[in-house]
């Protein structure tokens, strides 16, 4: 009663199975790294536009200024 | 954002990779070891021959299932203790595995069925009480899959491990509880089988458990980063 085939069937589900499921785990990760990677560019993202606001800001706040003075320095209508 | 920031850095741990790889390098050789023992040193049996050989890595596998489904039962009591997510995780990884272990069981079961007794599948007390046991982790996956509040998914899931694992010693002790064609194994004068299939039982016992640790390890980690991106999804109002 030497059922090999049986054998090479048992022995082949096992490793079948664990691959499979090594697999999937690798899936997942790679999966879940590309996310992180995403929120990762998008925190730079926002960092960088923050950053940028505030190196923008002087200049805005003088535009403005001298925006709100001439408005205000201009000759009256009528 | 510096909350965000932290969860970033906290990247995977380069003591946990150094684990990781020793538990690799241990588990592929006492498997190796195992194979060895269960095809070249331990001798052919008298009655069913070479597909006898089935049998190490079947207990094996059942064995393991069973380790992997108390680690579920700690968990869960942890968790409800703790309320600490990690814990939950633990739980979550080892029920995967634990599932991956049961089928591997039930499917080697069932080839070795084939030649032994002339049939895939019986309704045997051994085989029904641990199909059932499958279908139990089963539905626990589902479950989890289903709540989307990880606070209440995690109870949840904790309950239905802690109930659940009340299957496994009903699954042990159903060849003596109830007329049965399943082989016992142990019997009260020890092992009824020859020394070197002692080792190589006993190899294959290790070898399988070195997987479950190595498994768990790797997923518990997956279960751990997928944690972190939920939280900073959730810190940066993406939820």
């Amino acid at each position: 009663m030497d059922n090999l085939w049986y054998l090479a069937l048992a022995y082949g589900v096992i490793w079948v199975v664990l691959l499979v499921y090594l697999y999937s785990i690798a899936r997942r990760q790679e999966s879940l790294e590309q996310e992180m990677k995403a929120i990762q560019e998008a925190l730079e993202g926002d960092l960088e536009a923050e950053e940028a606001a505030e190196d923008v800001e002087p200049f805005l706040n003088l535009v403005q200024g001298e925006g709100a003075r001439s408005a205000g320095e201009g000759p009256p209508d009528g | 954002m510096q909350a965000i920031a932290s969860l970033w850095n906290r990247s995977l741990p380069g003591a946990g990779t150094r684990l990781r790889l020793a538990l690799l390098a241990a588990t592929l050789a006492v498997g190796l070891l195992a194979l060895y023992l269960a095809f070249v040193y331990a001798p052919k049996e008298a009655t069913m021959g070479h597909v006898q050989r089935i049998f190490y890595f079947h207990v094996g596998a059942a064995w393991t299932s069973f380790l992997a489904f108390f680690v579920v039962f700690l968990g869960g009591v942890a968790y409800l203790r703790t309320r600490d997510r990690r814990w939950d995780a633990l739980a979550l990884s080892s029920a995967e595995i634990g599932l991956i272990f049961t089928t591997i069981t039930l499917a080697t079961g069932s080839i070795w069925a084939k030649p032994a007794w002339g049939a895939w599948w019986t309704w045997d007390p051994r085989l029904t009480t641990t199909t059932i046991l499958w279908l139990i982790f089963v539905a626990y996956l589902i479950l989890r899959s289903s709540i989307d509040e990880p606070d209440r998914r995690a109870r949840f899931a904790a309950v239905v491990g802690i109930v659940g694992f009340v299957d496994v010693p009903i699954v042990f002790l159903s060849i003596r509880l109830w007329r049965t064609i399943h082989p016992v194994l142990v019997k009260s004068e020890g092992f009824d089988m020859a020394p070197e299939m002692v080792h190589a039982l006993l190899a294959a016992l290790l070898a399988c458990t070195l997987v479950y640790a190595y498994l768990l390890l790797v997923r518990t980690s997956l279960e751990r980063r997928r944690l972190e991106v939920e939280a900073a999804k959730q810190a940066l109002g993406l939820y």
